[in-house]
């Protein structure tokens, strides 16, 4: 272990605590700021042939602090005939679950906030927990759009989640180990037919978990053309029908920074996470990497992620919404078994080689 | 599978339209800091300052369906200076015209302003100096 660890272990465990809430806040909500503003706001219009907000700020930059007051100011409605206490809980625990993803994510050789040695099947798990919310929001509104829009969620996001953790099989196959500190390791410091530049990323050797992986992602960000539990010329806003005010902002908020999470969690499986490959700087092992990939893992983390968010914003703003049965079919009779034969093509190649 | 080619083509046609609006601009006006020009042979609405009139008939004749009429006379008007003679002028009498598609021509004289505003056709307007 090197320096930056060293002085992490002198804080007291309730400096280390409230160093480790803060890091979680910057990593969650600056990602999602810059998605919301960079994606949303402007590659969008420009997509349209259109300049997007111009007027908060330059270039429109300080609009979503705009939004943010305007919803704060809102008066917080809920139904009359809502489950109050459940109808106030759900976007919390859209949030908490994107914190709780949050925590996987290995930033630098010794920057992370946890390092399970499970750490993918914790995520994958904890990531079903939005369904929860999602489920219990469209319940509790009283309302049939939002009851509809939460069952289509959780019927999108369980189908959805199978091709993940499918696609996901593969890379623990070839990489050995289910840590993300493992799989990032095990693709900067491989190989490719002897070729070590590039490290051996997995979005080249595993490239149809990769495909599988990002459209399971759109789906369980539920953004087009998977976005049936919100779709807001059917279902008015689905499961956020209800919501307004602050309780809307967290739901919000929640999209965006788990789509950030979610892109985190792709670059590190797929685009090889914080670290450039290891035969650059000459670095064989995970302690034989320098310190300051401590400082630079984040910025490169987050040009990774911000690849990702491209294309799945790319994505988003290109196709029209699919039909509810087409997009189980997809699921159930596309994803599962390409994944099915992508799982037993890398054991064999892996057996193989 | 049939349908891979068109789902690559959407991509394209979302990411030219990006790299078009980052390179050229947008399709769109930034409304109240900057305002449109009517387009080439717009239809604008042409309007006439009376005291500027001298009956000219330039306007009449540049216009490409005949469709302006003026009619005017002479009057003396008092000189500019005591002693002098009086002055010949021309005053306007009647004129009109619905509207006029001037092929984005400018109109001639000192008495016809073309409006921008192009909803459709108008009265004559008469419009004060």
């Amino acid at each position: 272990m090197n320096t930056a660890s060293l002085i992490i272990a002198e804080v007291p465990y309730w400096g280390q605590s409230l160093l480790r809430v803060l890091g979680g806040l910057v990593a969650v909500l600056l990602p999602a700021g810059t998605i919301v503003y960079l994606f949303l706001f402007k590659m969008m219009s420009f997509m349209q042939s259109r300049l997007g907000p111009m007027e908060a700020g330059p270039y429109g930059s300080m609009q979503l602090f705009a939004e943010v007051g305007k919803w704060l100011q809102k008066e917080d409605i809920y139904p009359a005939r809502a489950d109050k206490f459940i109808f106030k809980l759900a976007p919390l625990i859209v949030l908490a679950s994107t914190f709780l993803l949050v925590v996987v994510v290995p930033f630098g050789p010794d920057a992370w906030f946890t390092n399970f040695e499970a750490g993918i099947f914790y995520a994958l798990a904890v990531s079903s927990v939005s369904v929860l919310g999602i489920l219990i929001a469209g319940w509790s509104s009283a309302n049939k759009y939002s009851l509809l829009g939460g069952l289509r969620a959780a019927g999108q996001l369980i189908a959805y989640e199978l091709p993940m953790v499918l696609a996901v099989i593969g890379v623990v196959i070839q990489a050995g180990t289910m840590n993300l500190q493992g799989i990032v390791l095990a693709q900067n410091s491989g190989s490719m037919f002897g070729f070590d530049g590039l490290g051996n990323p997995y979005v080249l050797t595993q490239f149809v978990g990769f495909v599988i992986f990002m459209i399971s992602v759109q789906a369980e960000l539920t953004q087009a053309p998977f976005d049936m539990p919100v779709a807001e010329s059917e279902l008015v806003s689905g499961y956020m029908t209800e919501y307004s005010g602050f309780r809307f902002l967290i739901f919000f908020i929640g999209e965006f920074a788990t789509a950030g999470v979610f892109a985190m969690i792709a670059s590190v499986l797929f685009l090889g996470g914080w670290a450039v490959p290891f035969s650059w700087f000459g670095w064989t092992t995970m302690d034989s990497v320098d310190n300051w990939m401590n400082f630079a893992g984040p910025l490169i983390l987050f040009t990774k992620m911000m690849v990702i968010m491209f294309l799945v914003m790319w994505v988003r703003f290109s196709y029209p919404r699919l039909r509810e049965d087409q997009l189980q079919r997809f699921a159930w009779k596309v994803l599962i078994p390409i994944s099915l034969v992508n799982i037993m093509l890398t054991a064999i190649l892996k057996v193989a080689f | 599978m049939p349908k891979v080619p068109g789902l690559f083509k959407g991509l394209g046609v979302t990411l030219g339209t990006f790299a078009r609006t980052v390179t050229q601009g947008a399709n769109t006006v930034q409304y109240p800091h900057e305002k449109e020009t009517p387009p080439i042979r717009s239809r604008g609405v042409i309007a006439l300052h009376e005291g500027n009139c001298t009956s000219c008939m330039l306007c009449a004749r540049s216009c490409p369906d005949w469709c302006i009429y003026i009619e005017g006379h002479k009057e003396l008007a008092p000189p500019r200076r005591a002693g002098g003679k009086p002055r010949q002028v021309n005053m306007l009498d009647r004129s009109g015209a619905p509207s006029m598609n001037t092929q984005n021509q400018a109109l001639p004289t000192c008495c016809m302003t073309k409006s921008n505003s192009a909803n459709g056709w108008r009265p004559f307007q008469k419009l004060p100096n």
